[in-house]
């Protein structure tokens, strides 16, 4: 497995060491998914989630992506949420050049074709 | 699969998770996420343009204060309205732009970019002057005092 990045979110962590008295909810996050003739650009909303909640991996071509969110500051969850989601990806990519930005409760994910995968324009001459 | 959820439950006494009267149970869990969720959240269009479903909120009674929790992805400031009458609380959002990536075409599209008009109403009366509200990640924080005459009051007990 290649993974991209781990880390441990602490929502999921409180609800399972049971230092929370809320509940965890699992939820499956809207998802956008674009491609150019080099890159693949997923987008997907997960409101509230911190960079610390976030662990994406890629096994082959399946993107498993998971976004907890911690408590409100100021208390008022009922419940803890997890986003998360699995995408297959249409074609091999490159583990390697994958990279995720957060902003405005929109996770972005951007990762390269595998050359293999990659759009070749042939030129055609004309005699 | 879950995927949309509010807890504010008109049956219930007291809103919030673990209310006095209610136990927390995964009945009354999956009797929220899969309730009537139009019985008392209303989201209609006084002008016929296409609105999103309800948005994702969480609304809790903190005892002094209502706390709403709304999921709002992509929205910026500007776009948003907030406002309260008497116990009416609503919330408008613009249409989030969602274009398509320059240089990229869409594989997949599933994301909402639809206005949200959102109202609900509340049990007793608020400080509107005091409501604070924050966005923040993508999620709006409203914070809703009662009105004195709505906070709770302990009663002094004397013996007789």
């Amino acid at each position: 497995m290649n993974e991209i990045e781990t880390s441990r979110g602490a929502a999921s962590e409180m609800a399972r060491n049971g230092a929370s008295k809320v509940p965890l909810w699992r939820v499956t996050p809207e998802l956008d998914l674009y491609e150019s003739d080099g890159e693949y650009l997923l987008q997907l909303d997960v409101p509230g989630a911190s960079p610390e909640g976030l662990n994406i991996q890629l096994l082959g071509t399946s993107l498993q992506i998971r976004a907890e969110r911690a408590p409100a500051a100021q208390g008022g969850d009922v419940a803890l949420v997890s986003f998360e989601r699995t995408v297959e990806l249409p074609a091999e990519v490159d583990a390697e050049s994958a990279r995720a930005q957060l902003k405005n409760g929109i996770l972005e994910i951007r990762i390269s074709k595998s050359s293999a995968a990659r759009r070749v324009r042939i030129p055609i001459n004309s005699n | 699969m879950l995927s949309r959820y509010n807890v504010l439950d008109p049956r219930l006494p007291v809103w919030g998770w673990g209310g006095p009267t209610r136990t927390n149970g995964i009945h009354q869990m999956m009797d929220r996420l899969f309730g009537d969720f139009q019985t008392t959240f209303h989201s209609a269009a006084s002008d016929g343009k296409s609105l999103a479903p309800n948005p994702r909120a969480q609304l809790r009674d903190l005892g002094e204060a209502v706390s709403v929790l709304v999921d709002l992805p992509g929205v910026s400031l500007d776009q948003l309205d907030l406002s309260i009458e008497d116990t009416t609380v609503v919330l408008r959002a613009a249409a989030r732009t969602n274009p398509v990536p320059e240089g990229f075409s869409p594989v997949y599209r599933e994301r909402n970019a639809r206005a949200v008009e959102w109202s609900f109403e509340l049990p007793y009366p608020i400080d509107a002057g005091a409501t604070t509200a924050v966005l923040e990640q993508g999620r709006l924080r409203v914070t809703l005092p009662k009105a004195i005459e709505a906070k709770p009051r302990r009663i002094a007990v004397t013996a007789g």
